[in-house]
């Protein structure tokens, strides 16, 4: 399963949306689609189990988790996803 | 005295911070907790949603975990992380902080002051007894209690508005046209679902004929305020929206559109309400009723409001959440005059008629999105999500943040929310 696929997953299981994930597009506004501030919060736990990582205070803000793009961006400078070079 | 804003005193190390399920801005307040302090978190896991939430707080601080402890153990617990502070911004997790502040010998407000901020009749009597208008208020006995419904008949002058006696939000908070339709209403309650508060019976106060809060705006504001050493510091006037039917808040602005004359008298009955509660140190949330014959305070809350500090920060850039924390850490902070403001900031929340029960849809969120001022928008019920006016002020459909450059830009934007977005639902 790839990054955004993983991703979609996570935020189906623990963002509380009231529509499923697939309907939306990679930068499609998450926020305007019903993530609340306590759901990120499980979102981004359960985002840092899926890919073994921990979110660091710099990346702690709304904007990070306001889409599926803005997610993958933020996981990349975690590592995730970026090809060893 | 000290300067705008100015903070004298070094940090302090740690503060013991009461988790509640209804603290606001979860992501905001722990950033600048963390800037300031070492943060010990007390969580009690029988609260709903305190457990996942738990993971996430040891990030940014140790959890203390007092799940059924006495408040003799708990404050033993505490005690052993030598907390300089302690701090709670929630009304339901006030008193239970108080009580083991004073246990502690930390500053917080006493346990008085913390049933005086969380029971309307027992605040109501506090204002009377400082001089404050105070429109009339009645506890709506149990069944079986025939003497208080006999005063109750007695005194009671209508309309009225019924309300929980320990309620926030304007949750199950309706109006009453007459001793027959309170009978009626409370029947109601009881059947609907189990009671789950006592309710106070408080005489409306009606609007002014004149648009007081502003052409287009409620009659109604909030001051958003501290006390530190005593010494009552406002930090902002909050402006409203008009409500929706009940009494469910339709939005929030800051500053409020108040001529200056008003807005001098307004602060100084916010600060005469805060001074009636006794309060040592913290932040208060006091809405005030816009009358003919002056402000008329309607209740202080002993915290800080939902929203207000994402407000505070877009319109004039007063940190409530930073300065919370310092207050509770023993730091002096004093304002002697209203931060200016710059900008407008707004936020609406937008409900369903009270009619709808389940939304079944939303249409135009992404053009509201692409408008100029929008900053965000959240969505809280979806398509297929239940809604019910009883929730009050928390079951809105969706939210909106922003700023604007002035007033009427606010009235043009609020205009375009209601045309630009439809609400279906059955």
């Amino acid at each position: 399963m790839d990054v955004i696929d993983t991703i979609r997953e996570v935020i189906d299981e623990h963002g509380r949306l009231p529509a499923p994930v697939r309907t939306l597009g990679d930068r499609d506004d998450l926020y305007q689609n019903g993530l609340t501030s306590h759901a990120t919060v499980n979102v981004m736990l359960a985002l840092e189990d899926a890919f073994d990582v921990e979110f660091p205070e710099s990346l702690l803000r709304k904007s990070t988790f306001e889409s599926i793009a803005a997610i993958q961006e933020a996981l990349q400078t975690m590592g995730v996803g970026v090809a060893p070079s | 005295m000290s300067g705008p804003g100015t903070v004298t005193s070094e940090p302090a190390s740690t503060l013991a911070f009461v988790w509640d399920p209804l603290t606001p801005a979860v992501m905001s307040l722990v950033i600048e907790a963390r800037e300031i302090c070492d943060v010990l978190w007390i969580v009690d896991r029988s609260r709903p949603e305190v457990e996942p939430m738990m993971r996430f707080l040891r990030k940014f601080g140790t959890c203390l975990d007092v799940t059924g402890l006495t408040l003799d153990e708990a404050a033993s617990q505490i005690a052993q992380y030598q907390p300089q502070g302690i701090l709670s911004l929630a009304d339901g997790s006030l008193l239970w902080t108080a009580q083991v502040a004073q246990r502690l010998g930390l500053k917080f407000m006493s346990p008085e002051t913390a049933v005086r901020l969380t029971d309307k009749h027992v605040q109501r009597e506090a204002f009377r007894d400082h001089g404050l208008a105070v429109p009339g208020n009645w506890i709506v006995p149990g069944d079986d209690d025939d003497a208080l419904w006999r005063r109750l008949c007695d005194e009671a002058t209508f309309p009225a508005v019924l309300k929980p006696r320990t309620g926030a939000a304007s949750r199950d908070t309706v109006p009453v046209g007459s001793l027959e339709e309170l009978r009626e209403i409370w029947e109601l309650h009881k059947s609907a679902r189990d009671v789950p508060h006592d309710f106070v019976l408080e005489q409306y106060i009606a609007d002014s004929p004149l648009p007081l809060g502003g052409e287009g705006f409620a009659g109604y504001v909030s001051v958003e305020s501290f006390v530190c050493d005593g010494q009552v510091s406002h930090v902002g006037v909050n402006g409203r929206m008009p409500p929706a039917p009940p009494f469910r808040e339709t939005g929030f602005f800051i500053p409020a559109a108040l001529d200056p004359g008003l807005e001098a008298a307004v602060l100084d009955v916010a600060r005469r309400a805060v001074t009636a509660m006794d309060i040592a140190v913290g932040c208060q949330h006091t809405e005030i009723k816009l009358t003919p014959d002056g402000p008329v305070v309607i209740e202080v809350n002993g915290r800080i409001g939902g929203g207000v500090p994402e407000l505070l920060a877009a319109a004039n850039g007063v940190r409530f959440m930073s300065l919370a924390v310092r207050l509770a850490l023993g730091q002096h902070i004093s304002y002697e005059e209203l931060p200016p403001c710059d900008r407008v900031a707004y936020l609406l929340y937008v409900h369903a008629p009270q009619e709808i029960h389940t939304v079944t849809a939303v249409e135009g969120l992404s053009q509201l999105k692409e408008t100029a001022g929008v900053d965000e928008i959240v969505l809280k019920r979806g398509p297929g999500q239940p809604v019910d006016w009883r929730e009050g002020n928390h079951g809105y459909v969706y939210s909106v943040f922003g700023t604007v450059a002035d007033h009427e830009e606010l009235r043009h934007l609020y205009g375009l929310v209601s045309s630009l977005v439809t609400i279906e639902g059955e």
